[in-house]
């Protein structure tokens, strides 16, 4: 008798369950006078921590923008930031929260949604509805389907692998070394695999000699064969790319057998992450382009970094976050001028629009502009340093902020 | 020829963590035959005691082995019996019906565990520094220390798991229930408290594989989710239930990687595995090691 | 029996038809109803092979070969999806029964073993073949806007009345299937594959036949999803996480029963759809750990699944009635 009772409870509190489920995520529309932007991230999963960090860079904008007074052109509307969790490996997911924020939640633009897969999910979305997003992500294909309403703001996978060789070809002149041999491994994901491969054909064309290169699955059990490689080459300079389980297991290997060659990490992956502090003294040194960080010299940073530091509780204030602020700053500069908040007038004022003042321009060189197909044309990538758990600008001279190490 | 030696030491240093959680594996299939779809999960649980016990404690993870070993003996005798023996209470029409709910609840287990992990210590990758760092230098060739003390571990684990399945009347009474079970039932043996044990045993074997991978590899909540394919395609290349052929599948596992990293390419290392793997199928579906399956 | 089952899918049918009437202000709502439905078919098509005591933890295989096939066969050949998806559907059946024939031979778990590691061997290639598959960046449908004759709608609504159209074939489909003289053969083959193969089933031929079956709905399937959402990755194509959605729906349901995978989708689906978007703001994994201890405590009640649940349910409650009754 009691565990039929208690089987028919449970059933009963099941339906219950899904039945409340169903009815929670139908929340009221806020107050007049709010600006609404979505920020779809992955909230929970694999990704939750990056995605985390772009949703509280966009906070920290929207604070920031709301104290001054709120935009000027709409009599001072406040900035409203909705996040939704897109999950981190489920399109479907990602699909529906974005059906929340264009159709039920009606906001006037994106930002999102960090990691590429779900940024090409989600602008699939934003496009059919013509609602303007942002993106950190930096995949090229993103901006190579002739989208009118997507707009990237880092410079793209392509162009980072061959800024990673010229950048350290530069730094290394100034350190009267010389750069003849170069190793590069890579993991064999898109992005990766693209920016490895420039490292590799860039250097072949300039007449340095490419001792190794690796390509390796994710999630790689021992890096023993890259290791023997690099010991029979005898490098200047390893350039490695990968996620931060794979390249953590690489550089320890690495040093472990007692190789000191510099190693420079293409931008995203595993090298611009605060987990990447957890390899201590072996990260000391280690360099990697990226598309932003919290220590340049540019319009606003270095405030906004101090608070993200203070409010959040990390160490710096990471590449996507620091994106995700700028991206924030970008849509109110576009509502300024379109005097509107209609996804579709500011998506027209976004195009073409060039920004060279304030946190709106905070992006390397400090100057934004988007081209046919939503690409950021200023987009130049800078190199940072990781020195005692933190990532230091280092190049070029025109935001960096410490020397090079 | 030195590169050739290098590549295969390496590979069965690797090999051999493979075989042992993998021997957990085919232990606990070949007698409570339920496949254990969170056993990968269970040695990401062993990573992270070892990781947390180090960074807390600072307990080393040799003696972690002694003291999270027990506990996952009992987590699995635990897991078996509040979980998993639910399903043969039920009178089912077939014994493949209580294996088919066991697999999922196992599949379920798995989600939980994960999301379990991911709740207690986030997303991000952790990393063990300072043990066992640095290479052994025998002449030419290079051996990871870390490595290497994985495979001493493994090795001796195995053995003593041999020793006890073969020259124990305990290990006898488990191989009886392997052969036969009614006829094991019918002497005595309570199949039950062996059902139990063996799948502590499996447990306890993935807990230290886990315990000692973590000298080498980052962990993350998800860490043993990839590590659950390798376990099956191990026990299919050494015979389904066949804890020996598991260990010398997972060696087997290592060296194919590491052949076809080295001479092949290094993103084909599992593809390299996976050709083995429909060989096996094709040519010898009962594994290298094992008799034909009963039906 | 069959009555029953009869006016339960009736039922569910007027009652999805229905559902935009009151679901359409919420586009929230509409996609998780429409994610419900394609989950929901290729579990019903999963099922098929359950029929014969077969467990599948790859029909991810099938479903990305059927969403990768159907973009492909557009992009490259300008094949209307509509017809793409049934050619990508044929293409899965294929695939289909080469793996059968790998790993059907043998009885038991092997194949639940075989079909889940083939999930990582299809994952690896659609990875590592760029120029075909886009590799790890996936493959974006080309946008045209609201194309009826294209298979591309701007408003969900389509995309859930098809897909509802298919759940509806392809039950049916799975109702013939168990009707039928070849799912007498197949229970038959579950109940006893010796004395099936005994009384002269061809066993692994039916098996094979069933497998490719239940992969040509299921690439069908794939194809309709990734018109829907427009966009398609090697992970969510290929990656275990789809096939055991896929096989947690229909086993949590009812495994072989014909009403299984309907039940478990529609209570599952949504559950983790729900329970996904509305809890980040808790610690993340709560979601999937809550989703989780819904489908173990479901199979820790009734190893065989929410339909059997229901029934037990319901006779008990007939059993009390009719005390109830006397006394």
């Amino acid at each position: 008798m009691s565990t039929r009772v208690v089987r028919t409870a449970t059933a009963f509190l099941i339906a219950a369950f899904s039945l409340t489920g169903a009815v929670a995520p139908v929340r009221a529309l806020a107050a007049d006078n709010v600006v609404r932007i979505g920020a779809p991230y992955p909230l929970t999963g694999a990704w939750a921590e990056g995605g985390q960090g772009c949703l509280n860079g966009m906070e920290l904008a929207a604070d920031e923008i709301n104290r001054a007074g709120g935009i000027e052109a709409l009599k001072g509307a406040k900035i409203e930031i909705d996040p939704v969790d897109t999950g981190s490996t489920d399109p479907t997911q990602a699909q529906s929260v974005t059906a929340e924020l264009i159709g039920d939640k009606k906001v006037s633009a994106l930002v999102g949604a960090y990691v590429s897969s779900l940024s090409l999910t989600v602008s699939t979305a934003a496009e059919q509805a013509k609602v303007p997003m942002l993106t950190q992500s930096y995949v090229d294909t993103l901006t190579q389907r002739g989208y009118q309403y997507l707009f990237q703001l880092p410079p793209v996978a392509s162009s980072l692998g061959g800024a990673a060789l010229k950048f350290y070809v530069q730094i290394a002149a100034t350190q009267h070394k010389n750069v003849k041999t170069i190793a590069a491994i890579g993991s064999n994901d898109a992005s990766i695999k693209a920016q490895i491969t420039a490292v590799k054909d860039d250097a072949e064309k300039t007449g340095i000699k490419v001792s190794s290169f690796d390509l390796y699955p994710i999630g790689i059990s021992d890096a023993s064969a890259i290791v023997n490689h690099l010991e029979q080459g005898k490098p200047d300079a390893v350039f490695l790319g990968g996620p931060l389980p794979d390249v953590t297991l690489i550089i320890k290997a690495i040093r472990a057998r007692g190789i000191t060659t510099p190693i420079i990490g293409p931008a995203g992956g595993g090298f611009l992450s605060a987990g990447f502090a957890e390899l201590k003294a072996d990260s000391n040194g280690i360099m990697s382009t990226s598309a932003w960080n919290d220590d340049m010299s540019l319009p606003g940073v270095k405030r906004a970094a101090e608070e993200y530091k203070k409010r959040f509780k990390a160490p710096f204030m990471p590449q996507e976050a620091g994106e995700s602020w700028v991206s924030v700053y970008v849509l109110t500069a576009a509502i300024e001028r379109a005097k509107s908040a209609e996804p579709e007038k500011i998506a027209a004022a976004l195009r073409g629009m060039t920004l060279s003042m304030g946190p709106a321009s905070a992006m390397p060189p400090g100057k934004i502009t988007f081209g046919a197909g939503g690409r950021n044309l200023h987009a130049m990538p800078i190199m940072v340093q990781w020195f005692n758990g933190i990532p230091h600008t280092v190049w070029p001279r025109s935001v960096s902020s410490s020397p090079i190490r | 020829m030195i590169a050739l030696v290098q590549t295969i030491i390496t590979g069965v240093l690797v090999g051999s963590l493979f075989g042992l959680f993998s021997s957990g594996f085919a232990l606990s299939f070949g007698i409570t035959r339920v496949v254990n779809f969170s056993h990968g999960d269970f040695v990401t649980l062993g990573m992270y005691a070892s990781l947390m016990l180090l960074l807390g404690f600072g307990v080393h993870p040799l003696l972690s082995i002694v003291l999270v070993t027990p506990l996952m003996f009992l987590l699995g005798m635990l897991v078996y019996r509040v979980v998993i023996e639910q399903t043969l209470k039920r009178r089912m029409e077939r014994p493949e019906d209580a294996q088919h709910a066991q697999m999922v609840i196992t599949l379920a287990l798995s989600i939980l565990i994960e999301n379990m992990l991911l709740l207690a210590f986030g997303s991000a990758t952790r990393t063990m520094n300072g043990v066992f760092a640095g290479d052994v230098n025998l002449g030419p060739l290079y051996a990871n220390k870390a490595q290497l003390a994985a495979f001493f571990i493994s090795t001796v684990c195995f053995g003593i798991l041999w020793f006890v399945l073969t020259r124990t009347s305990f290990g006898k009474t488990m191989r009886a229930t392997v052969d036969d079970r009614d006829m094991a039932t019918m002497i005595g043996i309570d199949t039950r408290a062996v059902y139990a044990v063996s799948f502590g045993i499996g447990i306890a074997l993935a807990g230290i594989a886990g315990i000692v991978l973590a000298t080498f590899y980052p962990v993350a909540p998800l860490t043993g989710s990839t590590l659950i394919i390798i376990a099956f395609v191990t026990v299919v290349l050494g015979g389904l239930g066949n804890v020996v052929g598991a260990f010398i599948g997972g060696l087997t596992v290592g060296i194919v990687q590491q052949l076809t990293a080295t001479y092949v390419a290094l993103d084909l290392q599992n593809v390299g595995i996976f050709v083995v793997f429909i060989l096996i199928l094709i040519l010898r579906p009962q594994g290298l090691f094992g008799r034909r399956i009963a039906a | 029996m069959t009555r029953i089952n009869a006016i339960v899918a009736l039922g569910v049918l007027a009652l999805a038809a229905s559902l935009p009437l009151w679901l359409a202000h919420s586009a929230f709502l509409l996609n998780v109803a429409l994610v419900t439905l394609i989950f929901t078919a290729a579990a019903i098509a999963w099922n098929i092979v359950a029929y014969g005591g077969q467990i599948s933890f790859g029909h991810s295989v099938f479903f990305g070969l059927g969403a990768y096939a159907t973009v492909l066969l557009k992009v490259d050949f300008n094949l209307t999806p509509w017809l793409g998806i049934f050619v990508s559907g044929l293409l899965a059946a294929i695939v289909a029964v080469g793996i059968g024939m790998l790993s059907l031979r043998q009885r038991g778990i092997y194949f639940a073993l075989v079909t889940f590691a083939l999930t990582l061997i299809f994952s690896i290639l659609a990875v590592h073949f760029e120029g075909l598959t886009g590799g790890d960046v996936g493959l974006s449908v080309p946008l045209l806007g609201n194309a009826p004759t294209q298979f591309q709608f701007t408003s969900k609504i389509w995309y859930y009345y098809i897909a509802l159209a298919f759940v509806a074939a392809f039950f049916a489909i799975a109702a013939w299937v168990y009707s039928s003289r070849l799912g007498l053969s197949l229970r038959a083959i579950r109940d006893d594959e010796n004395a099936a193969r005994a009384c002269g089933v061809k066993t692994v031929q039916l098996k094979i036949v069933t497998l490719a079956l239940s992969g040509l709905l299921t690439g069908i399937i794939g194809g309709v999803y990734v018109q829907s959402t427009l966009f398609i990755d090697p992970n969510t194509a290929f990656g275990a996480n789809t096939a055991i959605q896929i096989a947690l729906i229909a086993i949590a349901g009812g495994m072989g029963r014909l009403c299984g995978p309907l039940v478990g989708g529609i209570i599952l689906v949504p559950l983790q759809q729900v329970l996904g978007a509305s809890l980040w703001g808790w610690p993340a994994g709560l979601n999937l750990a809550l989703y989780a201890i819904v489908v173990l405590t479901i199979l820790l009640l009734d190893p065989r699944g929410m339909v059997d649940l229901a029934e037990g349910i319901a006779a008990t409650a007939r059993r009390l009635v009719l005390r109830g009754a006397k006394t």
